[in-house]
């Protein structure tokens, strides 16, 4: 249900978009478009071997290791594990997803696995490396991640928690 | 630092891809990059071992769940990245720096996490949206709640790849999670702000 309220959102979000800049009548539709299909063509090719690649390392992972050491009963231990390897994992979104959505297969917690995202979104190192330091400077970038160091867990405790 | 450094023209990017298919130097994207090339050899490495220890016939299976997975999410992708599209020529940087320019507190920060949560675009547009924010004198934690709203909570980077790949009520609860995040980093920035006035401003040389 929550499903298809959300796409009817995203739908008509679109649409509504979509309107204002054909109103505009100055190419923004087209351009628009032209601009929305080429991303497209960026994506397709990695959304296929992500999940792919994400189905084929789910059955070879060694599932009793796997939820031994970060399965929803591998606690605290297990959490800041799951964070750090988030913090240090090279690559964007198709191999931060990927790996989160083979390691849950395998029998990983969800806590654990969201601890791992949320440690990757907030503080890719890849991201951080390439392009905040360059922009945003050194000084910027380390009060950023003060803040941000303990929440990787604590949202994957609280995810634990409650499920 | 140099100021085109800062401003590298977003050549196309509507989805965070935050891999190596663009750098800071080269902001022009390539179609093939290294990680594109290590995510598809671990892709053929695992399909060739499954195939080789559970044989074929559960190498075709997992492939053909993973298509269905992707047709599945076809549209929903298809739906974000139109939007993005559109959105980034309706709503011009300039507009959004004057917009949010001067702006403190609650009030600024809950604009800035819309705006995190709605903006197109990967680093190359949200770093230095962020430090033109700054320049328009719009305060730190305002600064910080606009880029943690666009990286925990950043729409396109959701809908395309993290509905692709994870569950959706485990997508949902993550995302309601950290929801509050960004507005409590912003408060704790705007504290460390308040105690100790200028210390921010020297660190950072935005100016």
């Amino acid at each position: 249900m929550a499903l298809i309220l959300f796409s009817i959102f995203l739908w008509s979000a679109t649409g509504a978009l979509g309107w204002l800049a054909y109103q505009r009548r100055d190419g923004s539709f087209r351009s628009g478009a032209r601009d929305a299909v080429r991303e497209a063509v960026f994506i397709a090719p990695r959304l296929l071997i992500g999940v792919l690649g994400a189905g084929f390392i789910a059955a070879l992972l060694p599932g009793d290791l796997v939820s031994r050491v970060l399965g929803s009963e591998s606690g605290f231990p297990g959490l800041l594990m799951a964070s750090g390897a988030g913090l240090i994992i090279p690559g964007g979104p198709v191999v931060a997803f990927s790996v989160g959505a083979a390691a849950l297969e395998a029998g990983a917690g969800s806590g654990q696995v969201i601890a791992f995202l949320t440690g990757w979104l907030l503080m890719s190192s890849n991201r951080t490396i390439i392009w905040e330091t360059p922009i945003m400077g050194v000084p910027f970038t380390i009060l950023r991640y003060a803040i941000s160091l303990p929440f990787p867990v604590v949202i994957g405790g609280i995810v634990t928690f409650m499920t | 630092m140099t100021r085109d450094q800062q401003d590298p023209s977003p050549e196309s990017q509507l989805v965070p891809d935050g891999g190596t298919a663009r750098r800071p130097g080269n902001p022009k994207r390539r179609m093939f990059d290294p990680g594109f090339f290590m995510v598809l050899s671990v892709s053929v490495a695992g399909a060739l071992l499954v195939w080789r220890r559970d044989g074929a016939g559960r190498m075709i299976e997992i492939s053909a769940e993973g298509i269905a997975l992707i047709v599945s999410i076809g549209p929903k992708v298809m739906a974000a990245v139109l939007l993005a599209a559109w959105l980034r020529l309706l709503l011009p940087r300039d507009k959004i720096g004057k917009y949010l320019g001067g702006r403190q507190g609650v009030r600024g920060m809950s604009i800035a996490v819309i705006l995190g949560i709605i903006l197109p675009g990967g680093p190359m547009t949200a770093f230095p949206l962020s430090i033109a924010l700054f320049q328009a004198g719009a305060g730190f934690g305002v600064l910080v709640a606009f880029l943690t709203s666009w990286l925990l909570l950043g729409a396109n980077r959701t809908i395309v790849w993290e509905m692709a790949f994870l569950d959706y009520s485990l997508v949902g609860l993550r995302y309601a999670l950290c929801l509050p995040l960004p507005f409590l980093f912003g408060g704790c920035a705007q504290l460390f702000e308040t105690a100790f006035p200028d210390t921010f401003r020297k660190v950072v040389r935005w100016h």
